[in-house]
């Protein structure tokens, strides 16, 4: 109990973070390699699956690419700066590890809500989305923009006084659990779990786009808070994955070869073409700032608005 | 599809403060059994050592130890290393003998802090030391030796005080002069009391830069 309270000094936690990361992503791989084999026996695996997985890997390069190369300095700029204005004075160990890891979750479910209602910032997470698989590799599946968006939900907790060390594991940690959500292979877990935790089961209705399933199931490693907040929906039919408005399917070698690029870029080349042609500077703004279903009224044919990607 | 209301919206929005605070707070308060000197040192900000100025510290004299440490012990020393000056190791336990490295100039002094027991080295007590010493500052391997301090177990943490102002400055969070502690495997490392604790003899300390 007592080693609870232990001290860690920061190279610690940075430590612990890289052993973490560094085994999930060694478990990931087999994992993956389960997926194929399961695709194998019940006969799904197809040119397009395997085009999408290679598809997921390449966004993740461009990803980290961006994030190390223009991102890096802003947030650590961020952190180390946000902790000289600590408001409380927290210790670092395990215990305070663990509220930062609940509080961090907290964040992520508004980052996340925000993710999918603000067009502008809708652009960079609509690649996660986009894929029509729904497998280990997709977690992996990232947009240009999706690492600097989270600074902002962050940045409070170094602000309240947690070491942003501590801030980065707990981080870590959010969305490794998430990592591992993304099957099809889990049906439900025992009721208790299904009710606190986010589960392979809440997470395929997040990545749906069957119309009841659209917008609900933000959370991280707990299903809590979308139930707290109104944006919690039960699995309870067969789940469409993909867009709304889905990119081009890969079954050509040319489409193969592009679709790292059409799947990375789409988000942001659908938000500058409906910006840039937009009919008035009203309907500019609602494209870039408002919600992904938000159509100008002679686009809405009589009917109230559907989601359009 | 789901849809909250703005009403919704807000209220989840002031109940997310409500967690954020409440959390931090609750965070803020656990410390270990050992107490809030543990707490003060393991603040929010990465931290190094923080050493209170010593107010007219005498030149190279070791000052009177507030604690009266172990009673030399007659029996042979059961140590690892040689005692040092070469004396009869039968006779003679050996003393601690401190040798500090990577002094990066010979402006100043190296004031160096011997701890024996864990509450004084995390709070970097210095009234509390058992040994004390100001040494002069150069870039060659410094040696010194504890004559009296023959038992054990010692933490050593000590500082360059290039500018001779009797302070551990720092730029912020940053020290702008050197530093060490014996069982630092690096810069960033600051070990327990029970990692750079060691016996009686001969132990060497890097000292650091960051800026």
């Amino acid at each position: 109990m007592d080693k609870l309270f232990k001290t860690l000094t920061d190279m610690e936690v940075y430590g612990w973070e890289e052993w973490i990361g560094t085994w999930f992503f060694y478990f990931s791989i087999a994992f993956l390699v389960f997926e194929f084999i399961r695709y194998t026996v019940i006969k799904k695996l197809k040119w397009s699956l395997i085009g999408d997985t290679i598809t997921n890997y390449l966004t993740l390069f461009m990803f980290i690419a961006i994030n190390f190369i223009l991102l890096a300095g802003i947030y650590l700029t961020a952190y180390f700066g946000a902790s000289y204005f600590a408001v409380f004075d927290i210790p670092v160990n395990w215990a305070t590890i663990g509220i930062c890891i609940i509080l961090a979750d907290v964040a992520y479910y508004w980052e996340h809500r925000f993710m999918h209602r603000v067009n502008l910032v809708w652009a960079t997470h609509s690649v996660h989305h986009s894929s029509p698989f729904f497998n280990i590799s997709v977690a992996y599946r990232f947009g240009p923009l999706d690492g600097f968006w989270p600074m902002f939900f962050h940045v409070p907790l170094v602000l309240l006084g947690f070491n942003p060390f501590v801030v980065f594991f707990a981080e870590m940690f959010v969305q490794l659990f998430q990592t591992a959500l993304h099957t099809e292979w889990i049906k439900k877990f025992p009721k208790p779990i299904e009710w606190l935790f986010n589960t392979p089961s809440h997470h395929r209705v997040h990545h749906a786009s069957n119309k009841k399933y659209l917008d609900a199931n933000y959370a991280g490693i707990f299903i809590i808070w979308d139930r707290m907040f109104g944006t919690f929906v039960e699995e309870d039919e067969k789940v469409v994955y993909g867009l709304v408005k889905p990119i081009p399917e890969i079954n050509s070698p040319g489409r193969m070869l592009a679709s790292p690029f059409v799947a990375f870029f789409h988000g942001f080349w659908r938000l500058g073409k409906n910006v840039v042609t937009a009919k008035s500077l009203g309907d500019a703004w609602m494209y870039a700032f408002g919600t992904p279903e938000w159509q100008p009224k002679d686009k809405r044919k009589d009917a109230p608005p559907v989601h359009a990607e | 599809m789901p849809s909250p209301s703005k009403t919704a919206l807000v209220s989840g929005l002031v109940i997310t403060a409500g967690i954020m605070f409440s959390g931090a707070w609750l965070a803020s308060g656990m410390t270990s059994a050992d107490g809030d000197a543990i707490a003060e040192n393991a603040s929010a900000r990465p931290t190094m050592p923080l050493l209170a100025p010593i107010p007219g510290a005498a030149q190279d004299a070791v000052p009177t130890p507030q604690r009266i440490s172990a009673p030399q012990s007659q029996d042979i020393a059961i140590s690892n290393e040689a005692p040092s000056a070469g004396s009869d190791a039968a006779a003679v336990p050996a003393a601690l003998q401190v040798t500090i490295n990577g002094v990066r100039n010979d402006s100043g002094k190296i004031l160096v802090f011997v701890f024996d027991t864990k509450a004084a080295y995390d709070a970097y007590d210095y009234t509390q030391a058992v040994g004390y010493a100001e040494l002069d500052a150069s870039t060659a391997p410094i040696t010194h030796t504890f004559a009296d301090l023959t038992d054990g177990p010692y933490a050593i943490g000590l500082f360059h005080d290039e500018n001779a102002n009797q302070d551990f400055d720092m730029q912020g969070q940053l020290p702008t002069e050197g530093y060490g502690t014996s069982g630092a495997s690096n810069a960033y490392d600051e070990p327990s009391f029970r990692k750079a604790s060691v016996e009686a003899g001969p132990v060497s300390i890097q000292v650091h830069y960051l800026q």
